[in-house]
């Protein structure tokens, strides 16, 4: 009996902290860039235990950095949680890659269900201003221009945003904490 | 009282290490299983990605994609895979996760990407003058990227992804 419940307390700690290890997923660790983050290992043979495990989890079948840098963002500049219960303005310019994009996701790391079937913003179809600048709105309200859901109006969850720089400018492997990327600011709230 | 403490957490430690350890090859073991919407050694094309999509994580509504769950513990795999524009990649996981190459099209310097995949098991043959890839697994998953830059552009790069093949070697 005692055996037993010894070896229950065991799977119960030690599954119980790995969960806790991994389960922030890409967004919990790697090298900060205000609210984003990334991870240089992430898809190498180099990655450690942890990163590997949250790649898998949260990032399976993501490309080495040498091909393509993913930065996370799961907090806005503020550092609050993101939600749809907020409204977010992000503002950027021309990213250092050749191609990129910016995807909202839900808590179990897939696409956010919304009414207008519309999941990210990508390099191509980004309305600009005059100087190559760009704003978008990330919200569960409809909004004109360049628009995120985050959701469908009335939602509540909690989202992260992934942000893909394809072939990537070497700048942003050798200093991926300097690297120019977007600002995500929160708006109102609900 | 102390011996069953020590006891309870060293086998606490041990089960934490093995469990972030298989996780990876536990989820890529089911998601070459989920992936299989073609034959083994075969490419399968699946439809943008949308809300309802859920065959892997985090996935790119902007990239069309096309997957291949190989086995090359009996013969080599011969992909060869058209190029459209603006980017293409061809890339391979190992069964541990590990990103063991990938090719774009710039990279590519040709009209389309040929590779033949071996891993530690299979037979080496006659490989000639080919790009060999060698895979540090017997089994995983070959991805094709393909970004889609608007949706009115899908069309035709769906005609050109379904003209990658693959073939025993």
């Amino acid at each position: 009996m005692r055996i037993a419940a010894a070896i229950l307390l065991s799977l119960l700690l030690g599954l119980g902290s790995a969960f806790l290890a991994i389960r922030g997923g890409l967004a919990a660790s790697g090298v900060a860039n205000g609210p984003w983050r990334t991870n240089l290992t992430t898809g190498s043979a180099d990655a450690d235990l942890y990163t590997r495990a949250r790649v898998a989890v949260a990032g399976l079948l993501a490309l080495a950095p040498s091909e393509t840098i993913y930065f996370t963002a799961a907090t806005d500049d503020a550092g609050k949680p993101l939600s749809a219960r907020c409204d977010y303005s992000l503002a950027g310019g021309e990213l250092p890659a050749r191609w990129w994009s910016i995807t909202a996701y839900a808590a179990d790391h897939f696409l956010i269900s919304n009414d207008a079937d519309r999941y990210s913003l990508g390099q191509t179809t980004l309305e600009r201003d005059a100087g190559g600048g760009w704003t978008a709105r990330l919200s569960a309200q409809p909004s004109a221009g360049n628009w995120l859901p985050s959701g469908n109006p009335g939602g509540t969850g909690e989202l992260s945003l992934t942000l893909r720089l394809y072939n990537p400018d070497p700048s942003v492997a050798a200093d991926p904490g300097r690297a120019p990327l977007p600002k995500i600011t929160r708006e109102a709230c609900r | 009282m102390k011996r069953w403490v020590v006891g309870i957490l060293l086998g606490a430690v041990a089960i934490h290490f093995a469990a972030v350890a298989a996780l990876p090859s536990a989820i890529m073991s089911r998601a070459m299983r989920g992936m299989r919407l073609a034959a083994e050694n075969e490419f399968a094309h699946p439809p943008l990605a949308t809300a309802a999509s859920r065959w892997v994580v985090r996935p790119s509504p902007d990239l069309a994609y096309s997957s291949l769950v190989f086995d090359v513990s009996a013969r080599a795999l011969e992909v060869t895979v058209p190029l459209s524009a603006p980017y293409t990649s061809l890339s391979g996981f190992a069964a541990n996760t590990d990103n063991f190459f990938a090719i774009n099209d710039r990279s590519a310097g040709a009209s389309e990407i040929t590779v033949v995949i071996v891993g530690p098991g299979t037979p080496r043959g006659a490989l000639g003058g080919e790009r060999v890839v060698e895979s540090p697994s017997n089994r995983g998953i070959l991805l094709v990227r393909r970004v889609v830059p608007s949706p009115t552009a899908f069309a035709e790069i769906d005609r050109v992804r379904r003209r990658a093949s693959a073939r025993p070697h």
